[in-house]
């Protein structure tokens, strides 16, 4: 899991130059964009700057490309276009759910149909901003790590064993899958409900469909 | 398509929708795109606030259809109220536009789609897909999918038995028929459900239950 955004490193919105500095100064904003436009990339730069937010970005334009960055790279973000000629934004979620689940999803694009828009919604993405709104982009970046905040409390294996709870698998199955002891997924259970403050499998599941880590049924 | 429960049996095949929109021109388009499809529909059009509840109750509408913004009341209000007076029936935006912001704040909200004026060709298309994904929910009794949206808000069986007034034997004999009737076999899965026809929005507010510390 990332430690960069965790719960006590607020993002900082003085401008700072873009590069890893250390933790107790600022933490730059891990940026990954799937963008096949340079000029288009520039602007969200731009606009990131503007804003104030410390960024460090990384742009590809290709499904190979994406793949190794989501490990390589380990963006706390994906700003994702909608569509990219053999590959579009569902595909791209759709990894990043598998490699970083926690990373918030952000379409960006020129435009979008309603149709889409809902889709994506539904399939966990974190918010849509059209390129011609580009100024709502650094408040959605924002947002969309501070409803994750909690996340960062979680060890990787608990984000696992979270995504698997509220998947609806039984905890034997989850000890199964993940090849650990019944009494290590419980404790894990119990240890992810404790750093989330939620008491319940319902609060989790709720928490889960709203970040992405999960879809809502159907 | 036998869509409702509880309705007079002549109208039972008949497809109740509640359009609520202040444009009478918009209106008559809205009517003539379900009249081109197979749906055998009836529509009723209200453009307030009070005239929209009276309608939930007096005309029991299976979907209800909301332009964006009308002066003194808005999609948001609407489906609210929808969702406390008839919580399964879908809702679906139709409006002259929206933005990528309330587009995002719709869904969460619950909304099932949004339709844009100007593509009225997917409005029959969108209907059919609400109702087929709410279709499990016909197998529940009002009582049921009481206790399945309390279920989903995060009450316990002891709360949603003293909230409807019954014993905890009976909420639990509820929740065993309804996840036997909707085929979800755990918690997760009905709290996935329910968020997905709206049963509860995807947007974790404050006056739920749950929500992360």
């Amino acid at each position: 899991m990332p430690k960069r955004n965790d719960a006590s490193t607020p993002i900082q919105l003085e401008t700072v130059p873009a590069v890893r500095l250390s933790r107790s100064v600022t933490t730059p904003i891990r940026v990954l964009m799937l963008e096949d436009n340079e000029a288009d990339a520039q602007l969200i730069r731009h606009e990131l700057h503007r804003a104030g937010l410390t960024t460090v970005t990384e742009r590809i334009d290709s499904e190979n490309a994406f793949t190794s960055a989501v490990r390589d790279f380990e963006p706390d973000v994906v700003l994702s276009d909608h569509s990219l000629g053999q590959f579009d934004s569902f595909s791209a979620l759709e990894i990043l759910r598998e490699v970083r689940p926690t990373a918030p999803f952000i379409i960006v694009t020129g435009s979008i149909t309603g149709a889409q828009s809902v889709a994506s919604i539904r399939a966990g993405a974190e918010d849509l901003v059209l390129k011609a709104c580009l100024s709502r982009l650094a408040a959605s970046i924002s947002d969309a790590l501070a409803i994750r905040r909690p996340l960062n409390k979680l060890t990787e294996r608990q984000v696992q064993v979270l995504r698997l709870v509220t998947q609806g698998h039984r905890t034997r199955d989850i000890a199964k899958r993940l090849g650990l002891s019944v009494k290590t997924v419980e404790s894990h259970r119990g240890e992810i409900m404790k750093r989330l403050g939620i008491h319940d499998v319902v609060g989790l599941v709720r928490y889960a469909v709203r970040v992405g880590l999960v879809a809502a049924a159907k | 398509m036998r869509l409702v429960r509880n309705l007079p049996t002549p109208t039972s095949n008949t497809l109740r929708v509640l359009l609520l929109e202040n444009s009478e021109t918009d209106a008559e388009l809205i009517a003539r795109e379900l009249q081109r499809s197979n749906l055998r529909a009836v529509m009723e059009r209200v453009d307030s606030e009070e005239a929209f509840t009276a309608a939930l109750q007096s005309f029991a509408p299976d979907i209800v259809l909301s332009d964006h913004s009308l002066a003194q009341f808005d999609s948001r209000a609407a489906l609210e109220i929808l969702r406390a007076v008839r919580p399964t029936a879908p809702f679906i935006i139709v409006t002259g536009a929206f933005t990528d912001v309330q587009t995002v704040a719709a869904v969460r909200a619950g909304a099932e789609d949004l339709i844009l004026k100007a593509s009225l060709g997917r409005l029959v298309p969108s209907i059919s897909n609400a109702l087929a994904v709410r279709r499990p929910l016909q197998a529940l009794t009002e009582r049921q999918i009481e206790v399945l949206k309390l279920v989903a808000q995060g009450y316990r069986t002891r709360d949603i038995a003293s909230r409807l007034k019954l014993g905890i034997k009976t909420v639990e004999s509820h929740r065993y028929a309804m996840m036997k009737r909707l085929r979800v076999h755990e918690v997760a899965g009905l709290v996935r459900y329910a968020i997905r026809v709206g049963l509860v929005p995807l947007e974790i507010g404050s006056r739920d239950r749950v929500s992360p510390a």
